[in-house]
């Protein structure tokens, strides 16, 4: 669930692009669009169909591409590492002969132990400097770039691949991805519910056996980093709700292999609603509803004025799992023009590994 | 131990109430200067953020990229290729010309520039695009999208006939320009919003997102990208690699990195702190002289608690409890006054920076209970500070007899006035910066309150002297003032106070409006001038008229930069700043048909001939140039490439040398600035959008301006000229320049009044709170003989003598501090001078409104004195 990315997305549809860093109440993040029109629905007779839905869109209102890594450099120091590119539809009401009125934003950012470095960045679809290629008709290969950051596969499949970007000038990355393990298509075939009556839904995808091997410059220290990556992609129109308040996300590689992704949504009256997927190390997986997987928030953090609930407790009895989450390091908070928490968790108790934690609407 | 508290407290109140005049003055005195102390910190917080506002970096500041020839424009693919090879602080624009009409102004029809923005990479760079994410907003259509179905509507150009509403931004200067209130069309079939205003935009734009601006036919090849602007400043190194990564048909323009060293909104902040601290000096004078004042009346009724068994201590704390008390009174009214004041003369101000400053003027948000805190605290602090001298007084009186002190010896009244002359002319001599120049005006004041204790006694001594024994009323009336200005010299000291500096004030503004008239007269030569956003034709002008263009053009230079007739580096110390380093300096040409004349107000020149000017051999520098750098006449200054003013275009490149010919005075500009031949910057991209306008048949500047009926026909030609253009006579200009003038001076004239206003109220009350000790004498007259109606003229001839004679002593030292403020203060705060004129109205106008000002006040205190006496006196009868 790239939470962050409907956030900012629907909040860039808002008119409120310039002043959105005071610290908010838990209120509705998709106010402005109240009257904004749905151009196409999210349809459980529609399924996710790859590698082709790995391309751009635009009918639907807001989509992400979220690689999200838990790294270790040579003296297994942890780093958190985020590469996202988000799309949302701009409702522009005229043919532009520059752009396709695609609006798209680029967050990428780093966590070492003692540092973090953020950016982010705008462009428009269409023009030719920010786009995702459409494996089936564009290049024959999957390509996600924004300016000078580019996310370039082989092949039509996602990997392998090369990620190279820089941040601030300060950071550039340059990794090689392979994968073993498959795609998971989350949910019903990639139609993934976020609350029971499915009103809120998306198409959603996940690649979680992502191994990540390459460097890592910091200024003119230069780290040789490998680990695990988790990458999502997921489109939809129906999040861009004003009573959608924001989401709790977990994306979790276990020691033992497995893999384990959690999303708890925060509708407006009604309580949070916890959904997930159980995926083992052969990539086979399980959809998890409510009443199968209990999501517990123990702890909290102040950054920024945000109260965010940085610790949890994660329980799935019928998989014998019962953990508990907490940040690495902490401060994980992408300060943009919209905050919000994205950071590398810890795993302990039942079972121990380490993963990505989103928190939203905070 | 309560019991006694309470006692203390009950007769303190019993005492605030009988003799509430000197507890009210205090409250006024505190209302007035936590008044004065919140409206200066709220004037100064706005023009701090409007400052802030305004000196975001321009456009243009970091460099742009362009094409070497409009045969190889920059096309969309270059720019996707810089971006994707990481260049990403490079923004697209493209412009073009548009005549835009407001439809509630159909008649109206303006030349603009339409300006398309890559908004979404401008909002990727901070810096000079800072404020452009607010043209993010989303557009609005006539017909919006409705349902899925119509999602292929906006794909289809023939879809709809709606008009498309866009919002599009300009600068402030702009949006006055453009002075319309509803939409705007004229660029296509395009409706645009009323123009947000956006601070830092360049001027004469329209601006809007370049997805908008390529819309109805227009594309990257039939509108080529103008510009790839450097979104920030680029290291060496980073202006290499670009450099290199750009194609063969393009090229990179870097203007100077200026360096600025204080604006004229930081003299102005800093002139109007000095106000402010006039208003404190006034105020605590007030306060500390009723205090003095409310404790010799209270002294017996002290005298009775000590001997009642209050402690001494005990009755500090109840005293300095009472001030704490008028204090948390007095705090919240003055700053809502002060709060008030500020937002009233919001408007004012704002006219006056975007005016004269160029700068602007953000309406503060005042943070009352921050303020009412801030105010509290300062005025409690500055309270108990000065409640320890009349604290200590107390204690002594209510142990001991005091014992009048004597009067000082002739010969040691002599030395200290010297003394005191001496410190003054001791802070003139090391005075050699602002904060300095202030100090000496502090000085100054003090100085002449010393020398006013010093001196008042003995001058209506004197005068006593020359007032017949035959005139016996006449006699005491002198008598008791002298008696009275001893008593009350703290109220004469701050009445003395705002008198000299409401002089000083006064003298400085008239000899600077007299200078800058006479200083418009002469630099504006042409009989009229045209100012219009595009440039005008010569063509549509008669035969008999010229049109000059003035052309601008920007450049920097550096103290290094400067040499003697000789040759020899001057960086070594005549400058204000040694070590000054790419300074912004403008370049300006002086339009003038005549090659042999040129009639700038020189305040020092060299022998040179104006052909050295029209070579571009010799230039002239303004003032503000001059004081900075130290330049003199003779001296050889070498300045860096010269840009447009915007920074969008190198008009002359390399460095440029040129023997410095004059010095002119520039009121008015808080810039340095050259004047220079035309022949260096006359080139169309620096053409400016005003031009003077000559008859041409006048063979002298002389003649041009007595050519009458040319200016007939200029009434004529405004109706030829296009909408945009105004043809403004100089005689416009001059009175309209003046208006701003005395608009500015708007804001340290109400605060000046104010002041004066609450010293002569507090003159005026202590003199009659001192005169009611005089009752027994006054009823003694009253049994001699002396009429009623004879008292009471005696009582006010009294006071005003005392004000004549303080006023007497104001006058010199008020014209001291015009001198200082003009010689001292102008010249280190806003780098020039002009000179001192002493105008005899003024001077007997300032006098006159103060004593007035005295007059008034005491009219009430007056008349409630007199009606007393005359009942006591029917009882003792």
């Amino acid at each position: 669930m790239r939470n962050v990315s409907i956030i900012v997305l629907a909040l860039l549809l808002s008119v409120l692009l310039i002043s959105c860093t005071d610290p908010q109440p838990k209120t509705s993040l998709f106010a402005a669009d109240a009257e904004k029109p749905v151009v196409t629905l999210v349809s459980r007779d529609k399924p996710v169909i790859l590698p082709n839905d790995h391309k751009s869109h635009p009918a639907f209102d807001i989509e992400w591409w979220y690689l999200t890594f838990v790294l270790e450099d040579a003296q297994h120091r942890p780093y958190g590492l985020q590469f996202t590119l988000f799309r949302f539809s701009g409702d522009q009401q005229y043919v532009s002969n520059w752009s396709d009125g695609q609006l798209w934003m680029g967050h990428a950012s780093l966590h070492s132990p003692t540092e973090h470095f953020f950016e982010e960045r705008f462009g428009s679809g269409g023009v030719g400097n920010v786009f995702v290629t459409d494996p089936s008709t564009d290049t024959q290969t999957f390509s996600a770039q924004i300016d000078n950051w580019r996310w370039q596969s082989e092949s039509t499949s996602l990997t392998p691949s090369t990620l190279d970007f820089t941040i601030n000038d300060v950071v550039s990355v340059s990794l090689q991805l392979s994968a073993d393990g498959p795609v998971i298509k989350q949910g019903d075939n990639g139609y993934s519910i976020k609350t029971a009556d499915e009103t809120y839904r998306s198409y959603y995808y996940s690649q979680p056996f992502i191994r990540a091997d390459g460097k890592i410059k910091i200024g003119d220290n230069t780290l040789q980093v490998n680990g695990n990556g988790w990458f999502d992609h997921e489109w939809t129109s129906e999040l861009a709700n004003n009573n959608a308040l924001g989401w709790d996300w977990f994306s979790l590689h276990l020691d033992n292999g497995d893999k384990l992704m959690a999303f708890r949504m925060h509708v407006n009256g009604q309580p949070p609603y916890v959904t997930g997927t159980y995926i083992t190390a052969t990539g086979e997986h399980q959809t998890l509803t409510d009443e199968t997987i209990q999501l517990t928030p123990i702890g909290n953090e102040s950054i920024d004025e945000h109260d965010y609930p940085v610790n949890w407790r994660l329980q799935i009895p019928i998989k014998s799992l019962d953990i508990n989450l907490h940040p690495f390091k902490p401060g994980q908070h992408n300060n943009g023009r919209f905050p919000y928490y994205e950071g590398r968790v810890e795993v302990a108790g039942s079972h121990s590994g380490n993963g990505f934690m989103e928190l939203t609407g905070y | 131990m309560l019991n006694r508290l309470l006692l203390v407290c009950r007769v303190l109140l019993a005492m605030a109430r009988k003799r509430f005049w000197e507890p009210l003055l205090i409250i006024v005195a505190i209302v007035i200067a936590t008044a004065g102390l919140s409206s200066v910190t709220l004037i100064n917080q706005g023009a701090s953020e409007g400052e802030l506002a305004s000196s975001q970096p321009g456009w243009f500041a970091g460099g742009s990229v362009s094409a070497k020839s409009t045969d190889t424009p920059i096309s969309k693919a270059d720019y996707i290729a810089l971006r994707t090879a990481g260049f990403t602080y490079l923004v697209a624009i493209t412009e073009t010309e548009a005549q835009i009409s407001c439809p509630a102004n159909e008649s109206r029809s303006l030349p603009i520039t339409i300006t398309g923005v890559d908004i979404m990479a401008a909002l990727s760079n901070a810096g000079a695009f800072g404020g452009m994410s607010g043209m993010l907003n989303r557009q609005t259509a006539n017909k919006p999208i409705a349902n899925p179905a119509d999602a292929t509507l906006a794909s289809n150009p023939n879809a709809s006939t709606q008009r498309t509403t866009l919002r599009a931004a300009v600068s402030e200067q702009t949006a006055r320009y453009l002075n319309c209130n509803t939409s705007l069309t004229g660029f296509g079939n395009l409706l645009f919003n009323t123009p947000q205003v956006i601070t830092g935009l360049p001027d004469e734009r329209l601006v809007l997102p370049i997805d908008a601006f390529y819309t109805e036919g227009r594309t990257p090849e039939n509108y080529p990208l103008t510009a790839l602007i450097v979104a920030r400043t680029l290291s060496n190194k980073e202006q290499a690699q670009l450099q290199q990564a750009l194609p063969g048909h393009l090229e990179l323009t870097i203007p100077p990195t200026f360096t600025s060293k204080g604006t004229l909104a930081d003299s102005f902040q800093l002139n109007l702190w000095a106000m402010g601290a006039l208003m404190a000096v006034v105020s605590i004078f007030i306060i500390l002289n009723a205090l003095m004042l409310m404790y010799r009346a209270r002294l017996p009724a002290f005298i009775r608690l000590r001997q009642a068994g209050v402690g001494s201590r005990m009755l500090l704390s109840a005293l300095f409890t009472e001030l704490t008390f008028y204090c948390l009174i007095a705090s919240p009214v003055g700053v809502f006054a002060g709060a008030a004041l500020t937002l009233s003369l919001t408007p004012v101000l704002q006219a006056t920076f975007s005016g004269l400053f160029e700068s602007a003027f953000v309406a503060p948000s005042p943070v009352l209970t921050q303020l009412i805190a801030g105010a509290f605290v300062v005025s409690l602090a500055a309270l108990a500070m000065f409640f320890i001298a009349p604290a200590k007084q107390l204690a002594g009186a209510l142990s001991r007899n005091r014992v009048q002190a004597a009067t000082l010896p002739p010969f040691k009244r002599l030395l200290c006035s010297l003394v005191l002359l001496m410190l003054i002319a001791l802070t003139l001599v090391f005075a050699s910066s602002t904060a300095t120049a202030l100090l000496s005006v502090a000085a100054v004041l003090l100085c002449a309150s010393a020398l006013l204790i010093l001196w008042l006694a003995p001058l209506l001594g004197v005068v006593r002297r020359l007032v017949p024994p035959t005139r016996p009323l006449a006699s005491y009336v002198v008598a008791s003032a002298q008696m009275l200005s001893g008593k009350s010299r703290l109220a004469v000291c701050a009445f003395f106070i705002a008198l000299s500096a409401n002089i000083g004030m006064n003298l400085m503004t008239d000899s600077f409006r007299q200078a800058t008239l006479d200083w418009l007269e002469q630099r504006l030569t042409a009989p009229a001038y045209l100012y219009s956003m595009q440039p005008v034709n010569e063509t549509s002008l008669p035969d008999s008229l010229r049109l000059l263009p003035v052309y601008q053009g920007v450049t920097s230079v550096s103290d290094a930069g400067i040499s003697d007739a000789a040759g020899m580096s001057d960086a070594a110390g005549m400058s204000d700043a040694a070590g000054m380093n790419n300074s912004k300096v403008t370049l300006r040409t002086y339009p003038s048909p005549y090659p042999n004349q040129i009639n700038l107000p020189l305040e020092q020149e060299t022998p040179s001939t104006p052909a050295d000017f029209y070579t571009g051999e010799a230039v002239y520098v303004n003032q503000q140039l001059a004081f900075r750098l130290g330049v003199k006449p003779g001296d050889h200054l070498e300045t860096g490439p010269i840009f447009t003013l915007g920074l969008e275009q190198q008009l002359l490149g390399g460095k440029q040398s040129f023997r410095v010919a004059g010095i002119y005075p520039d009121y008015g500009n808080p810039e340095m600035q050259i004047i220079v031949s035309e022949s260096l910057i006359g080139m169309p991209e620096a053409r400016r959008n005003v031009a003077a306008i000559y008859p041409a048949l006048a063979t002298s500047s002389s003649l041009a301006a007595q050519e009458l009926s040319s200016l007939q026909e200029l009434s004529s030609l405004q109706e030829k000229l296009p909408d945009d253009a105004n043809l403004i006579s100089s005689a416009s200009l001059i009175a309209v320049s003046m208006e701003t003038f005395d608009r500015t001076f708007v804001v340290t004239d109400a605060l000046n009044i104010a002041t004066l206003l609450v010293a002569g109220l507090a003159f005026a009350v202590s003199v009659t709170l001192l005169t009611m000790d005089l009752k027994p004498q006054l009823a003694m007259l009253r049994t001699l003989g002396i009429s009623q109606r004879s008292i009471k003229t005696a009582l006010t001839a009294q006071y005003m003598l005392l004000c004549a004679a303080t006023a007497a002593i104001a006058v010199p030292f008020g014209i001291l501090l015009a001198w200082i403020f003009i010689e001292y203060v102008n010249r280190f705060a806003f780098y020039w001078v002009y000179p001192l004129s002493l105008n005899w109205i003024v001077l007997l106008k300032s006098v006159a409104v103060s004593l007035a000002v005295v007059l008034v006040v005491l009219l009430l205190p007056l008349g409630r004195l007199n009606s007393k006496i005359d009942l006591r006196q029917e009882e003792r009868l």
